[in-house]
């Protein structure tokens, strides 16, 4: 079993240590014995078939709006992986650029690539903040938000995680639903958290594996010594976060 | 008359604080009181005015370039140690230097300036050249994504009255040379084939949405190539070596911003032969490399700022196996950049410390790196590495923020900080 990964975009969106993620799925597969291989994307020819998940990083918002001009021509093929169940995790600007539309500062309203069910306004504040929750299985979940838009879930999608302290969906320092952070519906994951996310927290690494494993129908169980001993240092990192944030 | 008593009470005040150990700003904020326009009426009044210096990175080291450069050519240089960014720091160092008169005996200023200060300073003192290093993926929780900086030293370089130079090799420095059409800019090109021997993006951030950019902005002193910490740089087609602070591309870029500068200003009369060799005996800029003897140990401290000065401080590491400590606190709020530089030239780790320790722990543990051992404590994690440090007889290399740097040098009984002695 060799697990392909579509990486959209590296280069307009791979800001701030998004490729990091990537790292840690590829990582955590070897440590369970299995192979992975990566393939990028970034706006010449099309898209193929054959992926087992989708992966697209934050950046700046020129990156993003260069990349989603450069994927105008593959959105439906993407649409089409994403109907046919294939994983798809998103991060900040990759995120909004997937999403149904973005809302521009400018009052312009650009289509997004219509593979999550969300939709975003670019918003005059900005977040910049180290922030924790917890996740839905209620692990300590923490990163850094740094963004300035609002983003609406739609069609029943559900928060990743729930912030306690810093900033998720919203960038507004007022927003009641500041505390939600990321989606997830089904075999859609994504966030905003820098880290960066899956780094910091293997437990949503290990959540999305396990989406891609039932998906592509492969066994994934991560209990190697390599995973103990990267986790708990992870933990550590969160929990250090967490209390002098909490203090 | 109102100007020499500014700088009177600034003397005073300044005796008075130095005693009392700090508050460096304070005799420059009471000066400025008393005497408002003193920056301009004292920078403002030298034969070539004030050169501002700023940029993501190298802006300490350039403006200690430029400073050297200008020397070479006998000219009196003004210059604010670093970190003195604010109008009331620099009020500070004026009033050390100027007479009780107020005038300051030099020819020209040269003043390093954090990238969003420059719209703050430029109220006080109009800068009469405007010398811009690079903008790199730095501080993004304070700068939010590197358009943002575009912005704000477009604004700076739109108040030079003389000229502004920048950096051609980064695109975001070329658009801003284009967007400037009252002010003559001029620029430092690099050679492809120094630029080939660089990994791709170690320089500047990319610059998105723009297409191909003509750019025809007019050269000066150019790069023609770097090895080993020397380089070449050529004027006009007259080559010339130079001995660079460290290795590096990045330092041949800042050596050839200060002898650009230093020829817009003094024209055919500048004499890069005695600029070279003036800067190839310069001393390294502290924090940059430099090596500090504590208990008989030597610890050669490297800093690391962003994935730009990490990335050309490990090509700059001279030996790769020795005794490593890294040590980055939340004066770095967000880490992740750790996840995008390639550490390959790093083996294992002695000590990792401080409060960002377990961050850089799950880095190297998914590289696989060995990590000997994570203290949080940063006065436990230097009595331990100093210790084994002594029992090997191994030099040491500090990896560290700059907030750990300061502290660390603390803790070693540096108190002098800013001199660096």
């Amino acid at each position: 079993m060799s697990v392909r990964f579509l990486h959209l975009f590296p280069s307009q969106l791979g800001l701030n240590g998004e490729a990091g993620n990537l790292d840690v799925l590829v990582a955590r597969l070897k440590w369970a014995g299995i192979d992975s291989k990566i393939e990028t994307f970034d706006g010449s020819g099309s898209i193929a078939s054959g992926y087992d998940a989708v992966f697209i990083g934050s950046g700046t918002l020129a990156g993003a709006l260069e990349a989603l001009e450069l994927l105008e021509a593959q959105a439906s093929k993407l649409r089409e992986l994403a109907e046919s169940k294939i994983p798809f995790l998103a991060l900040g600007l990759g995120w909004e650029i997937l999403g149904e539309s973005m809302e521009l500062l400018d009052g312009r309203t650009v289509a997004g690539a219509g593979v999550f069910p969300s939709r975003s306004q670019r918003i005059a504040e900005r977040a910049s903040a180290e922030s924790y929750g917890y996740d839905q299985a209620g692990n300590l979940t923490t990163g850094y938000a740094n963004h300035s838009s609002e983003i609406e879930l739609l069609n029943d999608s559900q928060p990743l995680i729930s912030l306690e302290a810093g900033f998720g969906n919203s960038s507004r320092q007022s927003a009641k639903q500041r505390s939600d952070e990321g989606l997830l519906n089904q075999n859609l994951m994504a966030a905003r958290l820098n880290g960066p996310l899956l780094a910091l927290n293997p437990h949503l690494a290990d959540q999305f594996l396990a989406i891609v494993a039932r998906n592509s129908g492969f066994s994934y169980r991560q209990i190697s010594a390599e995973a103990k001993v990267a986790d708990a240092y992870a933990a550590k990192a969160r929990a250090e976060l967490r209390d002098r944030l909490a203090r | 008359m109102r100007l020499s008593f500014a700088v009177l009470v600034g003397k005073l005040i300044r005796i008075v604080a130095k005693l009392r150990g700090g508050g460096s700003a304070i005799p420059g904020r009471i000066a400025m009181i008393v005497e408002p326009k003193l920056l301009s009426k004292t920078l403002g009044a030298l034969k070539h005015g004030v050169i501002f210096v700023s940029g993501s990175n190298g802006k300490s080291t350039t403006t200690s370039l430029v400073a050297g450069a200008l020397a070479s050519q006998g000219l009196k240089v003004f210059s604010n140690p670093s970190g003195g960014n604010m109008p009331q720091g620099i009020g500070s160092a004026v009033i050390g230097k100027a007479s009780l008169s107020g005038s300051l005996d030099a020819d020209v200023a040269v003043l390093e300036v954090d990238e969003a200060y420059g719209e703050v300073l430029a109220p006080f003192i109009t800068p009469s050249w405007v010398v811009l290093t690079n903008i790199q993926i730095d501080q993004l929780n304070r700068f939010f994504e590197p358009d943002r900086v575009v912005g704000m030293l477009l604004a700076a370089a739109n108040h030079a009255t003389n000229g502004v130079v920048i950096n051609g090799s980064d695109a975001n420095l070329v658009d801003i040379g284009l967007m400037l059409s009252d002010v003559p800019v001029a620029q430092v090109k690099v050679s492809e084939k120094a630029l080939a021997k660089w990994p791709a993006g170690a320089l500047a951030a990319p610059r998105f949405g723009k297409g191909q950019v003509i750019n025809e902005i007019p050269e000066s002193v150019s790069v023609v190539d770097e090895v080993d910490g020397v380089a070449t740089l050529s004027l006009g087609g007259v080559k010339s070596e130079v001995k660079l602070p460290g290795k590096g591309l990045h330092f041949a870029i800042d050596t050839a911003l200060a002898f650009s500068v230093a020829e817009r200003i003094l024209g055919s009369s500048f004499d890069m032969q005695a600029a070279s060799s003036a800067i190839s005996s310069q001393q390294t800029v502290y924090g940059r490399g430099e090596i500090v003897n504590y208990q008989g140990v030597e610890i050669q401290i490297l800093m690391m700022k962003n994935p730009s000065s990490m990335r050309a401080t490990l090509v700059s590491m001279e030996d790769p196996q020795t005794a490593i400590w890294i040590a980055m606190d939340e004066g770095t709020p967000d880490p992740s950049w750790i996840f995008d530089i390639d550490l390959s030239r790093i083996g294992s780790v002695r000590m990792i410390s401080s409060s960002r320790a377990w961050h850089w722990a799950t880095r190297l543990s998914y590289l696989g790196k060995s990590i000997e051992q994570v203290q949080p404590d940063s006065k436990q994690a230097l009595a331990e590495y100093v210790s084994f440090l002594k029992s090997t007889g191994k030099r040491g290399t500090l990896l560290t923020n700059y907030e750990q740097m300061m502290a660390i040098r603390k803790l070693m009984g540096f108190l002098d900080l800013e001199s660096g002695k």
